[in-house]
């Protein structure tokens, strides 16, 4: 599967809707604020953004502002239906769905869903099925224009590759991260036909992109200081700006990956990320040499989830 | 000589005129002109302590064998390296068959861009990209 | 003392003691500059090390300065192994026949797994090639 073009730089909102992240200090924008800086990516040639009904105002503040606009692609993901018990009904499932669906519909302010992710890929087969079968439905009547599953783990990733209906995947992937090839997952998604794969959390939560040794968290076998000396000799020695630069270059840089997800909450880093993406992305001669040279990290710094709490 | 492995079934062997490449040599080849597909059996001479294809012999198979795709493109007219970059994924071992399709990925007036995959049995092993001035095209 | 060919000094140890460096060999270290930030490796060329155009054959250039940043990479780490994941080569002019050939090599960066070196490999005040490389060494646990 030969992609034509890098990656493209797709527009993250989670921090427009709620405040949400390890490195992100300055809070949520206001509406206005908002707005400005979905219009000014659609402007600059953004057409991908990402969104999630779980994501507090996001689908609205989207909707205001790119519903007059054509040419625009809306990744949103289903509640993670927190509220249904297990033994749920099929009716009461059904409703639940229903209910996100129209709910993502109405805020952003559109007929159609251009591609509806599973917030939870366990979502898959729990309830019994409902919840998929639902969206299958859903799909089929042309509501849902095209279905995925966003995923936390290569298994995850490997149980939604194996359905046919998944045409869109969204997983957390950078410089670090080796588990996905080691795990069949990008010989995998390069053997499939119609899928669009999106990797989010390329800066690991900030902490790959940042000069503070002290934003990682305290993993057993993680040398920090160690880490950031490579990937600082690396950043000089393919000529990138910064280590943000490298992670992005990186991530774009691989011939499974369609759009690279960043969040953003203010102009100036909208500014700063569509800069880096202009660039060209590392050769695969030049991953090659990362994935060779950087230590195999265990999986609880690659799984935010796993982080210590601070103390 | 001693007769072809199995393996190489197909292959003859090039014909080469550099003394180093003799020293080191022989290498096999395959295919037509513009499309060779050439070949080293990994033997006592070629391996460092560990027993594994030296890296330096990869380079010299390298410049070898790309250097030729280079005489082929611009019809035996005279070539030089101008730049090799090698990455090295992991040893051959002795007895193992290293093999290469070199690709001419751009060309221009008087330089030529040129990649191979160096694989043993389907699995790349080292993979070089290098650049080629074709002389008297200034 | 062993015979050292002409142009490489007497004292100069051998840095090729077995398999494909012995064989495209004898390769040589000599004293370090720069208070040992520069590390040095010289061979004198021989009708075998020669191409088809009377000049030094790349693949025994870039064989050439394999080998010292190799050994370098074992020097400035202690390792017992390393292995080389990357290496770059620009080459800039020719060397002949009977040239003493001297690689001169420094470690840019390292980290607790991987050395990154330049090296320059001339011939008296001529540079022939340069180059810049990665390795991984094998650190004792």
């Amino acid at each position: 599967m030969q992609k034509a073009r890098p990656a493209e730089l797709v527009l993250g909102s989670v921090q427009l809707g709620l405040a949400y992240g390890a490195a992100n200090r300055t809070g949520k924008p206001s509406h206005g604020a908002a707005l400005r800086l979905v219009h000014r990516a659609a402007d600059a040639g953004v057409t991908n953004f990402d969104t999630a009904r779980a994501y507090g105002d996001s689908e609205d503040r989207l909707g205001e502002a790119l519903c007059a606009r054509n040419n625009i692609r809306t990744v949103t993901k289903l509640s993670p239906l927190a509220d249904l018990p297990p033994d749920a009904s099929r009716d009461i499932v059904r409703g639940a769905v229903d209910a996100s669906i129209g709910a993502s519909l109405t805020a952003l302010r559109r007929e159609q869903l251009n591609c509806l992710l599973l917030h939870r890929a366990s979502h898959m087969t729990d309830f019994d099925g409902a919840v998929w079968e639902r969206l299958i439905e859903l799909l089929e009547e042309g509501t849902i224009l095209s279905l995925g599953v966003s995923v936390q783990s290569p298994a995850e990733a490997i149980a939604a590759l194996d359905r046919r209906d998944v045409r869109h995947i969204q997983l957390p992937f950078n410089l670090l991260d080796w588990r996905w090839r080691d795990a069949g997952v990008v010989d995998r998604i390069r053997a499939r036909q119609h899928l669009t794969v999106h990797a989010r959390s390329v800066f690991l939560q900030g902490i790959l992109a940042t000069d503070d040794a002290s934003v990682w968290p305290r993993v057993e076998g993680v040398d920090v200081a160690d880490l950031m000396n490579l990937l600082g000799e690396f950043s000089r020695r393919f000529e990138r700006k910064s280590t943000a630069d490298l992670c992005l270059a990186y991530a774009r840089g691989q011939d499974w990956v369609d759009g690279v997800v960043v969040g953003m909450e203010t102009e100036e880093q909208l500014d700063a990320n569509l800069h880096l993406c202009a660039r060209p992305p590392l050769s695969p001669e030049d991953c090659a040499l990362i994935e060779q040279c950087v230590p195999r990290v265990p999986v609880q710094l690659l799984n935010p989830a796993l982080w210590p709490t601070t103390p | 000589m001693k007769p072809l492995p199995a393996k190489l079934s197909g292959y003859t062997e090039t014909k080469l005129i550099d003394p180093f490449e003799i020293f080191i040599g022989p290498v096999f080849e395959t295919g037509a002109k513009g499309a060779r597909r050439f070949a080293l059996v990994v033997d006592e001479r070629h391996v460092n302590m560990r027993a594994v294809l030296h890296g330096g012999m990869y380079m010299t198979f390298a410049d070898l064998a790309l250097g030729q795709a280079a005489w082929d493109a611009c019809d035996h007219a005279a070539v030089v390296t101008l730049n090799m970059q090698s990455q090295f994924l992991r040893g051959a071992k002795l007895g193992e068959i290293v093999e290469v399709r070199p690709v001419i990925t751009r060309r221009t007036r008087s330089i030529i861009f040129i990649r191979g995959d160096f694989q043993v049995d389907g699995e790349t092993v080292f993979s070089c990209a290098s650049l080629w001035k074709i002389l008297g095209q200034d | 003392m062993v015979n050292r060919p002409a142009g490489i000094p007497e004292d100069a140890e051998d840095a090729s003691i077995g398999g494909f460096n012995k064989y495209v060999g004898p390769l040589y270290r000599l004293s370090d500059l720069e208070e040992g930030a520069v590390k040095r490796f010289a061979f004198a060329a021989a009708e075998h090390h020669m191409n088809g155009a009377g000049t030094i054959h790349g693949g025994m250039l870039m064989t050439f300065m394999d080998v010292s940043m190799s050994r370098t990479s074992r020097l400035i780490s202690g390792a017992k192994s390393c292995s080389t994941v990357s290496l770059t080569c620009d080459f800039v002019g020719p060397g002949k026949l009977g040239d003493i050939i001297e690689s001169r090599v420094r470690v840019t960066r390292r980290t607790r797994t991987i050395v990154f070196l330049t090296s320059e490999i001339v011939c008296g005040s001529r540079t022939l090639m340069v180059g810049s490389g990665v390795w991984k060494i094998a650190v004792a646990e």
